[in-house]
């Protein structure tokens, strides 16, 4: 009796194993199969598509998204800045300049940060174009029918991050089963934010005083390193880096401007 | 008696040369009518220059957007359209709506941009517009806002976004001192363990170390001062389980297993949190520790990920970094701190602060040597600091415009270091504290107290001694301009860049608009150069017939050329003195003598072995502070002197420094100032254009400088002379000696062998006036853009070829003849003779820049010795090509005239002897021209220039050149006489009269002309506008006619040749009286004015009438009555203002000068009380009428309220009507609260609700 026992659970045991397998066979193998589960898998359907995932790792790992936003910051929050003072073949935009000597400049600025928001924004919008491009593409390899809108983005810098919103209502449908994305968000590790926060304390200064000290601003964010070039026509030519990130914010000042020698 | 012919000839040649001097022009070349027509307006500037002198010379429009991209510039009016992508309003950019500087409030943000141009704030929705350009409005004023862990310095609005941003609450404290003190408060938030029920978890609760107001929000319960994994919270947190670095904090932390931070790595657990003051080793920085990872930043340490090889002490893969230097010395420097470096010599030097041997080699001068300024030509002040391991500079401002200050700070464990900044350096001011006499009491005060400053005592003899206020740093100048050669530079760079070398938008559209300075340079030098006159006495005693030196013997010594040079360096890059290479050069300064006694001083290219060891020798003492010591301490300056720091200073040097300057000394020492500014301004005028590299001490020697020159000829007439006169003149006759000190700016070394020691440091960056200081080759190459180099430019190596320079020739009366390569004859346009005493124009060029000397014998160029025979010519300091030369060739009388007192006459035949020899001598005039390259290689050969002077007699009639005042001008209201000046062409005799003389005969009207102008007849004493004539006219009327009729040759007075004499035309001159006096008719501001924060911003207006021009004036403003601190920034009209922007509580005095164009001066003060309103409204009484519900505030305000709480924003309320009253009123709405917040006209509002106000029913 014990062994027939026996048997019989061996053979619950092996019919058990046999479908669990079939099964994950008929999932994992046909299309059928992916197109019921997709919907318990987060963010994509089918293994190893993680739509989500794979838009912030197209974008992050874009060599040229992040030289974009690095030129950006270099020069002074402008991916091309006109009006500029080029030293070490770094255009160094004036966000605060008077042309005239013994006079306090004038913010060419005043809403920095979201100056510089609006410049990345330019600047990563076709990365991100082609980003979802990528995605689409991969998607419809994979066999899904995709619908999507012309894409909106807006871009945040925050404390330690810059935050890029990509407002694009995907859908995508496989047989039955269908998803729909409405917006992603790709963070990108960055301390643009102090930065530009010390180069508008900076610029504030000048526009009062004319002159800042550097180091009481390394005194007070010593993360941030702030050197300070004056030249010859009366600019100072500011580079602001973060010692951990490397990341780099220079700009250009001219305020109260003193000529050389006697003018009479 | 006999003359020595070969004596006489060399003594013609010698006078003849005196008369010219070498200048160059860049510009329009000589025109007769031009010369006419400006005359007159450079006497008319001359004249308002005491009156006007800061009166804005160019016009300025306002850009609202440049084509670079920038916005809002005022741009000078004749480039603006090339320059603006708008359009050009001709008004200055604060006049302009658009333009209207205010503060840029981000709604989105929170935070305020300061000076901010309305158009840029209202093109952008997120913007809104404070009229406050310093941002004192509360929304902008800056706070302690605490988030979470961390403190941060935000705005209100700002706390309150970052904070929602975070899902987190906020504290937002606006009685914390500064961001220091802010940032401090993060480490002393009351911290600890919140704690999370977790029954669930058998492992134990949840933990986060927060604040109490977090974990409130949290709905934890908070234990203060805990550590998560305190074994009594019963946490499943571990403690001490990794450590890390912690951003915003210097130590290694632990980190418990849940990933909260614990205490100071090396600290003694116990399970509750400690400071870093209460951790191991306090106050040191740990650095090398392996067992505490107490670091500190302020002391030079931070934590950092351990770097095998690099750092010592391994504290679980982190370590206390060092972030201490070495500098250059070896001593060591803590991360942040930062100190002074010098070139060489800074501030006040002198012989006896030099050390040890150089004693003994300047011995002889030591006696005679005082304190000068020291800073070498070409040398900047240079800030290092220390920072994270690494020496950083940071250039003070080149030009010596800023000045490193330091002094000692304490850290906080009690160690002391250095603390460093660059500012502004107020030389400017230390030149305007002089007065006519110099420096007196009240000056000596001023630059005492200035630090900037320093008094400069003269002392050479009894009648040569006078003290002046000097920078104790002097500027820098524009080398390149003063020595001419900044065109040839800019024309090799270019060159070199080819068309692939644009430098894009190098340095904006500064350059373009920057004023030129090369001028300024000499002026200011030349306020160095000081003429002392010996006097001499002829005594008959035993030992023989000797001419004796009575006064002022002392200027014949070393001692006055030391003492003259000292102050020649003090004024600027002036004189003879080293470059920062401690090369010294020759021409920046020379001493010459008029006058046939005494010996001439030594000359100043003497003492380059001096300077060159006190370059080396003294030793820079880093000043410290003076006005500020740290950037932050502007702030605390007293009211109106901050206002300088930040650009008043420089209205302040343009309202009086410029008459100051002309003034200096003028009077007391007899220098020619005064005839030094109509040279200067008379030549911009002629020309009309810019003149580069030169100045005051060129254009003195040109046009102003006495005709018979100096020493050398004034030696060999009077021996000639002297000669025939011995035995003919009694004992007792004094006669004087003229010594002259002329200073002009620093001459660059020739060549270009320095070129490259300008980059050897890379801690002291190369810049084009460091780089143009090391020789005339030298230019700085890709300027400003961090990869310079200064490098020797190519070129100009060979001979200059000297050449007549036509287009400076007045073609209608001269031309040049005999034109060979080795010179030409001068003469009239019809081949003649030059007539005597008549200006002539004329020069040569050379084919490249070159710096010429010439003499009236041949001469070597390089050959400089004391005894050079025209030492005048050798020393201009300034490469160009086209030198230009005036003269005016005298006659046999002008000369004899020179010499000869009128009561003592020579025996016919020493006469006769003497007059053929100079007329033979006049006939054929030589002199010799030599030109240098910038390598300082001159022409062998030598160049001459021939001239003879027409023998025949004068028969020119006098003519009146101009006036000062000008014809037709118009003198003061209460003017009941004028003094007045005329220029004739020739020296006469001038005689007025208010009458015409009703005859046709020049002689009879002459003759009864009443009144006898005092005239400078000497011939020596002719100036480019002729000779002076001076006198005092009566003021009677409102149109006051003079008439004016001169005579020429006044030495042939008492002579057969007499009837020789020409009169000239009656010149008829007219003065009006002004109509009025000029009035001031209002100062505002007056009473009591409030305002919501400090700084508080006062505009002074000023409105005048009357006077000359229906009340034109130029209006200055000061707080005390006889110190005019500044000149009204607008002004010049009817309507003067000025703004103060730095003002503070209290009650203040102003007073106001204004001046006009004819001298009328009104005088007025105006008092008011500035006071701070910095409480919110009050609401006095809240009452229901008409289903309305009232306010009364007590003061006018706007009221606002919220149905839910009172934290609301005002777009999230709903506003009262009345607004900006005092009683206010909405809709009574029942069963609902009023939440209410009032502001006043400050925006002083409270953080809370005003007041809070339910509806209810009356049972």
């Amino acid at each position: 009796m014990i062994n027939k026992k026996r048997a019989q659970v061996t053979l619950f045991i092996i019919i058990a194993v046999v479908i669990i397998g079939a099964a994950i066979l008929f999932f994992a193998f046909t299309d059928i199969g992916r197109e019921i589960i997709s919907p318990i898998v987060p963010s994509g359907i089918g293994t190893g598509l993680n739509v989500e995932k794979d838009f912030e790792k197209c974008v992050l790992d874009d060599e040229m998204f992040n030289k974009e936003i690095a030129a950006i910051l270099k020069q002074g929050g402008d991916n091309n800045p006109e009006h500029f003072f080029l030293y070490n073949d770094t255009k160094y935009k004036y966000l605060c300049y008077s042309a005239n000597y013994y006079e306090a400049c004038i913010n060419q600025e005043p809403l920095l940060i979201q100056s510089v928001e609006a410049e990345i924004l330019d600047a990563v919008k076709p990365i991100l174009a082609k980003c979802i491009q990528k995605i689409e593409k991969n998607l419809m390899d994979r066999g899904f029918e995709i619908r999507s809108d012309d894409f909106n983005s807006e871009v945040d810098i925050i404390t330690g991050n810059i935050n890029i919103k990509i407002l694009y209502n995907l859908r995508i449908k496989k047989g039955d089963v269908s998803k729909v994305f409405e917006s992603f968000e790709i963070k990108k590790k960055s301390e643009a934010y102090q930065l530009i926060t010390v180069a508008s304390s900076i610029i504030n200064f000048e526009a009062h005083y004319g002159d800042s000290d550097s180091v009481a601003y390394m005194s007070i964010y010593p993360n941030t390193r702030v050197e300070k070039l004056k030249q010859d026509d009366g600019t100072t030519v500011y580079r602001l880096s973060d010692r951990v990130t490397k990341e780099e914010f220079n700009f250009a000042t001219r305020s109260y401007a003193l000529p050389p020698g006697y003018l009479l | 008696m006999k003359i020595n012919k070969k004596i006489t000839l060399l003594e013609i040649f010698l006078v003849v040369s005196s008369i010219f001097a070498f200048a160059w022009i860049a510009g329009s070349p000589y025109n007769e009518n031009l010369y006419n027509n400006e005359i007159e307006e450079i006497l008319e500037f001359i004249f308002l220059i005491p009156i006007v002198s800061a009166q804005t010379t160019s016009s300025t429009s306002c850009c609202t957007n440049l084509k670079d991209g920038s916005v809002c510039q005022d741009l000078p009016s004749d480039t603006c359209n090339e320059l603006c992508a708008s359009s050009c309003i001709p008004s200055s950019c604060g006049a302009v709506s658009q333009c209207e500087l205010g503060c840029g409030f981000s709604k989105s943000e929170g935070t305020c941009t300061l000076n901010t141009p309305k158009a840029s704030c209202d093109n952008n929705e997120d913007c809104e517009f404070l009229e406050d350009p310093f941002c004192s409005d509360p929304k902008c004023q800056k706070g302690c806002c605490t988030i979470g862990l961390n403190t941060h310095w935000y705005t209100p609005a700002e706390c309150q976004i970052r904070a929602n941003a975070g899902g987190v609450s906020y504290e937002f404290d606006r009685s914390v001192e500064n961001e220091q003190a802010c940032f401090r408060q993060s480490s002393n938030l009351e911290e600890g363990a919140c704690v999370f029920n977790n029954n669930e978890n058998s492992e134990g609760n949840d933990c986060l170390i927060t604040t109490q107001i977090n974990c409130d929000d949290s709905k934890g319960i908070f234990y203060k001062d805990l550590l998560c994994s305190n074994n009594a919270l019963n946490t499943r947190c571990k403690k001490e389980s990794y450590v890390s670095c912690v951003n915003g904090r210097d130590g290694v932390y632990w980190f418990d297993s849940c990933g909260n931070r614990e205490n100071i790595y090396g600290t003694v657990y116990n399970g509750k949190i400690k400071s870093p003051s209460e951790s191991c080793n306090p106050n040191t920085n740990n650095i090398n520790s392996g067992s505490c990872g107490n670091c500190n930043y302020n002391l030079g340490s931070i934590c950092g990920v351990f770097r095998p090889g690099v750092d010592r002490g391994n504290m679980k893969g982190y370590t206390c970094r060092d972030l201490n230097c070495k500098d250059s010395k070896g001593k060591t420097r803590i991360h942040k701190e930062s100190w002074c470096v010098y070139d060489g010599p800074i501030g006040s030097g002198s012989i006896f602060s030099a050390r040890g041997e150089s004693r003994g080699l300047l011995s002889g001068l030591l006696s005679e040597f005082g304190l000068f300024s020291t800073d070498l030509v070409g040398s900047r002040h240079f800030r290092q600091l220390c920072n994270n391991g690494e020496i950083e500079v940071e250039p003070c401002d080149d030009y010596r415009k800023e000045i490193c200050v330091q002094n000692k700070k304490k850290l906080d464990n009690g160690r002391e270091v250095d603390g460093s900044i660059c500012r502004v350096n107020m030389w400017e001011q230390c030149i305007g504290y002089n007065t006519n006499e110099g420096c007196g009491a009240a000056c000596i005060g001023k630059c005492i107290a200035n630090p900037d400053c320093r008094v400069h005592p003269v002392f050479v003899d009894e009648g040569f001694k006078f003290t002046t206020c000097v920078p104790k740093y002097p500027p820098g100048f524009d080398l390149g301009s003063t020595s001419g050669l900044e065109s040839l530079a800019q024309n090799y760079i270019q060159d070199s860049l080819g068309d692939s070398g644009s430098l894009g938008n190098l340095g904006g559209i500064a350059s373009q608009l920057t004023d030129s300075s090369e001028n300024s340079a000499s002026q200011i030098c030349s306020l160095a150069s000081q003429k002392c006159t010996s006097v001499w006495v002829k005594t008959c005693g035993l030992s023989g017939i000797k001419w004796e030196c009575v006064k002022n013997c002392n200027c014949h010594k070393a001692g006055f050329t030391v003492q003259m040079n000292n102050l020649c360096i003090s004024l600027g890059d002036c004189g003879v003195y080293a470059n920062i290479e401690g090369k010294v050069t020759t021409n920046g300064a020379y001493v010459s003598k008029k006058g046939k006694h005494g010996a001439t001083p030594l000359q100043p290219f003497f003492l380059i072995p001096v300077y060159f060891s006190l370059a080396k020798i003294l030793k820079p003492i880093p000043p410290s502070g003076g006005f500020y010591k740290d950037e932050s301490d502007i702030l605390n300056l007293p009211t109106g002197i901050v206002d300088q720091f930040l650009g008043g200073f420089n209205r302040i040097s343009g309202a009086s420094s410029r008459t100051q300057l002309q003034n200096l000394f003028g009077d007391q020492l007899g220098t020619t100032i005064g005839i030094t500014t109509i040279t200067l301004i008379g030549t911009q005028a002629i020309l009309g254009s810019i003149l580069v590299g030169s100045g005051s001490g060129f254009f003195g020697g040109l046009f102003s400088g006495p005709i018979f020159g100096f020493d050398p000829i004034s030696i060999a007439i009077g021996i000639a002379i002297g000669i025939g006169l011995t035995y003919a003149l009694g004992c007792g006759k004094v006669e004087t000696t003229e010594i002259q000190f002329q200073c002009q700016p620093w001459q660059r070394p020739k060549g270009g062998d320095d070129c490259e020691k300008c980059s050897k440091d890379p801690l002291k960056p190369c810049t084009k006036y460091r780089c143009e200081s090391l020789g005339a080759r030298c230019t700085l190459f890709n300027e400003d853009t961090g990869v310079q180099e200064c490098i020797s430019i190519k070129g100009e190596d060979t001979i200059p070829i000297i050449s007549p320079w036509e287009d400076i020739l007045n073609k209608s009366l001269y031309k040049y003849t005999d034109v060979s390569s080795n010179g030409f004859k001068l003469r009239t346009a019809n081949g003649e003779c030059v007539q005597a005493l008549t200006p002539v124009i004329f020069g040569v060029k050379t084919d490249i820049h070159a710096n010429c000397r010439w003499a009236t014998q041949p001469f070597d160029y390089e050959n400089l010795t004391d005894s050079s025979p025209d030492f005048e010519s050798l020393v201009k300091p300034v490469y160009v090509k086209n030198h230009t030369l005036l003269t005016f060739l005298p006659d046999v009388e002008s000369i004899l005239l020179s010499e000869l007192n009128p009561n003592e006459l020579l025996d016919s035949e020493t006469e006769i002897e003497i007059r053929e020899s100079l007329l033979n001598q006049l006939e054929d005039l030589n002199i010799y021209i030599k030109c240098a390259n910038i390598d300082g290689v001159s022409n062998d050969a030598d160049y001459r220039i021939n001239f003879c002077v027409s023998p025949g007699d004068d028969v020119r009639e006098p003519v009146i050149l101009n006036t000062l005042p000008s014809n037709n001008n118009v003198t003061r209201f209460d003017a009941t006489e004028q003094n007045a000046v005329f220029f004739i062409s020739e020296p006469s005799e001038c005689k007025w009269d208010i009458t015409k003389p009703n005859t046709a005969s020049k002689t009879e009207s002459f003759n009864m002309l009443a009144n006898t102008m005092t005239c400078d007849t000497n011939i020596e004493s002719g100036t480019l506008f002729g000779w002076l004539c001076n006198t005092t006219l009566p003021i009677t009327a409102n149109e006051n006619k003079f008439f004016v009729q001169c005579k020429d040759q006044p030495w042939l007075e008492n002579s057969e040749d007499k009837t020789k004499r020409n009169i000239g035309n009656i010149f008829e001159y007219v003065l009006r009286k002004s109509q009025s006096e000029l009035k001031i008719d209002s100062i505002k501001p007056n009473g009591t004015i409030y305002a919501g924060t400090e700084p508080i911003i006062v505009e002074i207006e000023v409105e005048t009438s009357g006077g000359s021009n229906n009340g034109e004036a130029f209006c200055q403003w000061g707080f005390e009555q006889d110190n005019m601190i500044d000149s009204f920034k607008e002004t010049n009209g009817i309507l003067h203002s000025y703004i103060l922007n730095q003002m503070i509580k209290g009650s203040y005095q102003i007073f106001v000068k204004c001046n006009d164009a004819a001298g009328n001066i009104a005088e007025g003060n105006t008092s008011f009380v500035l006071d701070l309103d910095n409480l919110e409204p009050v609401i006095t009484r809240v009452f229901s009428n008409n289903a309305n519900l009232f306010l009364a505030t007590n003061e006018i305000s706007r009221c606002f309220y919220n149905e839910t709480q009172c934290g609301f924003s005002l777009d999230q309320s709903i506003e009262f009507q009345g607004a900006n009253s005092q009683v206010l009123n909405t809709p009574l709405i029942e069963n609902i609260d009023y939440y209410i917040k009032c502001q006043d006209i400050w925006n002083n509002s409270p953080d809370s609700c005003s007041i809070i106000v339910r509806s209810f029913e009356d049972v």
